[in-house]
């Protein structure tokens, strides 16, 4: 349906769209794709540098482990907490806005009133608290980041069925008898799509970094379990061996940006208007 | 079958003017429909016009009980409407429709036109597929759009094929009025006649009766056996409409109809500017609430509110000024 012609096609970013499949494979088969055991140390081959060493083509860390293995069962963690997370919020946040929008009056109220309080406050610092709270776990990042992460799509969404609710095909809709479970269904959720797949592509970014920087700072996923911001943490202190922090930082920018970009151009495809053009 | 297919008396919408953001307080009454009543032949169009803001789309929405009624009463096909019980109201919803001024609005951007023209039966629920599937090629073709336009987007026509859609899909389930309010207004000029002549020849072709709602006369002209002028929220004029072209007597009709553009270049008319803008809803000015801009008010006008009354067969009119 969507990948209906050669320019349709043309337009995809290409390598955005590489990038993620290389992410999703490493994601599902890492442990068996990569060429070393990410949790195998050893101090006397610690810190080679990348480039140098054929079994460790991008070097080793502070342990002696090996970088790009460490990379590839790293995005295990990073897909698990992005795909649950976006499921988990973007369902919250959806049904929630579409119920303050739709229904309004003092559900509206209620819900907003709460999401006004969430975003005041600063993102990072109720993770770090909560984070402190929770005992660091794959399963705890998860829910942290799901809390956190569904009012942004409520709020935006909220305001788009505020606008869909208010237009012509909506009020006829009701003349024609439409219940108003068929209303949100079939007239209003159809036109939030665009926009929710906007927020959740801009939302992997977001949970990428937020997981990592809690990794970074020690209240993400436990090591020695091999994940993208934990390596970063790792390499404070190995600031003249840059390979321990570039090449994570690397794969955390190319994923963030592949999929803000494939986003981009999904959100176009999505839009009837402009899938002609 | 010809009468009475629908009867308002004294309608009234007032929509509350609140402040504060708590403890909400009335601080004033917007008499957005204020006393009006007429009545609708079927088979025939009925044309309401008046200036932006005088309460068209309010009455139509009363009547599509979109708002609720302040007071008065809709009476259709002998039945009085009553906005409370559900089970009568099913039967009336589906015999009265609507088409709105908007064509860009008023179709769902992400379903396909044959979705869009089903919809009022899909949620009938009295129809099967096969029945729905032939209904909307049938309607297709009735507004003269091409069979396959049921499998694209509303976005892939342009404005005047988009009021088509909208006009097959109020046409769906055989309905006795439709609510036409502003159809043309946001069409090309060009357009325009092609859907006035639509609407035209399916009114011939099913005999369905209309409202028609429009700012201008222009419009109503060709089409309405009886036209209705409002000022204010008020019918100031009622009549049928070769009498109101002929003879319009209420200073406003009067008004409206110099404003409106000479069936013929060679014609000379007077154009008759009205000074000041339309008073607020809020306030309206006591008496007659045409004196504040009536060319030939008299003292009576701004004390007496004048009643619709009638001054000769098929003309009624509310103004001072008329003595029978
Ligand atoms: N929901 C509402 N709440 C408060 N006031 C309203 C509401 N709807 C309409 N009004 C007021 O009622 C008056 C009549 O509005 P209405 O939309 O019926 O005018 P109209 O004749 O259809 O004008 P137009 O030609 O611009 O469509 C206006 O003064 C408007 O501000
Ligand atoms: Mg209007």
């Amino acid at each position: 349906m969507v990948f209906n012609s050669i320019t349709q096609m043309r337009r995809m970013p290409i390598f955005s769209v590489l990038f993620l499949v290389i992410f999703l494979i490493c994601g599902i088969f890492g442990s068996s794709l990569a060429p070393l055991d990410p949790t195998d140390g050893d101090l006397s081959r610690s810190l080679i540098p990348p480039f140098q060493d054929r079994n460790y083509p991008l070097g080793t860390d502070h342990l002696g482990r090996d970088i790009l293995s460490r990379i590839i069962c790293g995005a295990r963690i990073s897909m698990i907490v992005c795909i649950m997370v976006i499921f988990f919020a973007g369902s919250i946040g959806t049904v929630l806005a579409l119920l303050s929008g739709y229904i309004g009056g003092k559900v509206d109220i209620i819900i907003m009133r709460i999401v006004d309080t969430m975003l005041s406050i600063p993102y990072m610092m109720i993770a770090i608290a909560l984070a402190a709270i929770l005992r660091p776990s794959l399963f705890n990042i998860i829910i942290l980041l799901s809390i956190l992460g569904w009012t942004g799509y409520a709020r935006v969404i909220r305001g788009e069925v505020l606008r869909i609710k208010d237009s012509d095909f909506v009020k006829l809709a009701k003349i024609d008898g439409c219940s108003k479970t068929r209303i949100l269904i079939h007239h209003i959720f159809p036109n939030i799509v665009n926009t929710l797949v906007i927020l959740a592509t801009l939302q992997v970014g977001a949970v990428i970094i937020i997981e990592s920087s809690l990794s970074f700072l020690g209240l993400g996923v436990p090591p020695p379990a091999p994940s993208w911001g934990g390596m970063l943490a790792d390499s404070r202190s190995y600031i003249s061996n840059w390979w321990l922090s570039t090449f994570p930082g690397l794969t955390i920018m190319a994923t963030v940006l592949s999929c803000n970009l494939l986003g981009e151009w999904l959100r176009l495809q999505m839009d009837p208007q402009f899938r002609q053009k | 079958m010809s009468g009475i297919i629908l009867e308002v008396k004294n309608l009234k919408k007032y929509f509350p003017v609140l402040k504060g953001l708590v403890f909400m307080k009335q601080i004033g009454l917007i008499k957005a429909v204020d006393d009006i009543s007429f009545t609708i032949n079927r088979g025939e169009t009925f044309g309401l016009v008046g200036e932006s803001g005088c309460g068209k789309t309010t009455t139509a929405k009363l009547i599509l009980l979109m708002e609720k009624i302040t007071c008065g009463e809709i009476v259709f096909d002998g039945k009085k409407i009553d906005q409370q019980s559900d089970v009568d109201l099913i039967e009336y919803k589906n015999s009265v429709k609507a088409v709105f001024q908007d064509p860009y609005s008023s179709l769902s951007p992400r379903m396909r036109v044959g979705g869009i023209i089903a919809e009022p039966m899909v949620v009938s629920k009295t129809f099967s597929h096969k029945e729905i599937r032939e209904r909307v090629s049938t309607l297709l073709d009735l507004v003269g759009l091409h069979p396959d336009s049921n499998n694209l987007y509303p976005h892939e026509f342009s404005g005047g094929q988009r009021q088509r859609i909208a006009v097959a899909r109020a046409l769906a389930l055989n309905p006795k009025l439709i609510i036409l309010d502003e159809p043309v207004s946001a069409l090309d000029i060009s357009i325009r006649a092609q859907i006035i002549n639509l609407l035209r020849d399916l009114q011939n072709k099913l005999g369905v009766t209309y409202l028609l709602i429009a700012h201008d006369l222009a419009v109503v002209k060709h089409m309405s056996k009886k036209i209705g002028v409002m000022y204010l929220g008020k019918l100031v004029e009622v009549a049928e409409s070769k009498r109101l072209y002929r003879n319009p007597l209420h200073p406003y009709t009067q008004a409206l109809l110099s404003a409106a553009l000479p069936s013929h270049p060679d014609i000379r008319q007077e154009e008759i500017i009205l000074s000041g803008e339309v008073p607020s809803p809020l306030n309206p000015p006591l008496g007659c609430r045409f004196h504040t801009r009536c060319f030939n008010a008299e003292a009576v006008c701004s004390e007496e509110e004048p009643i619709l009354k009638e001054v000769e067969e098929n003309h009624q009119v509310a103004c001072h000024l008329i003595k029978i």
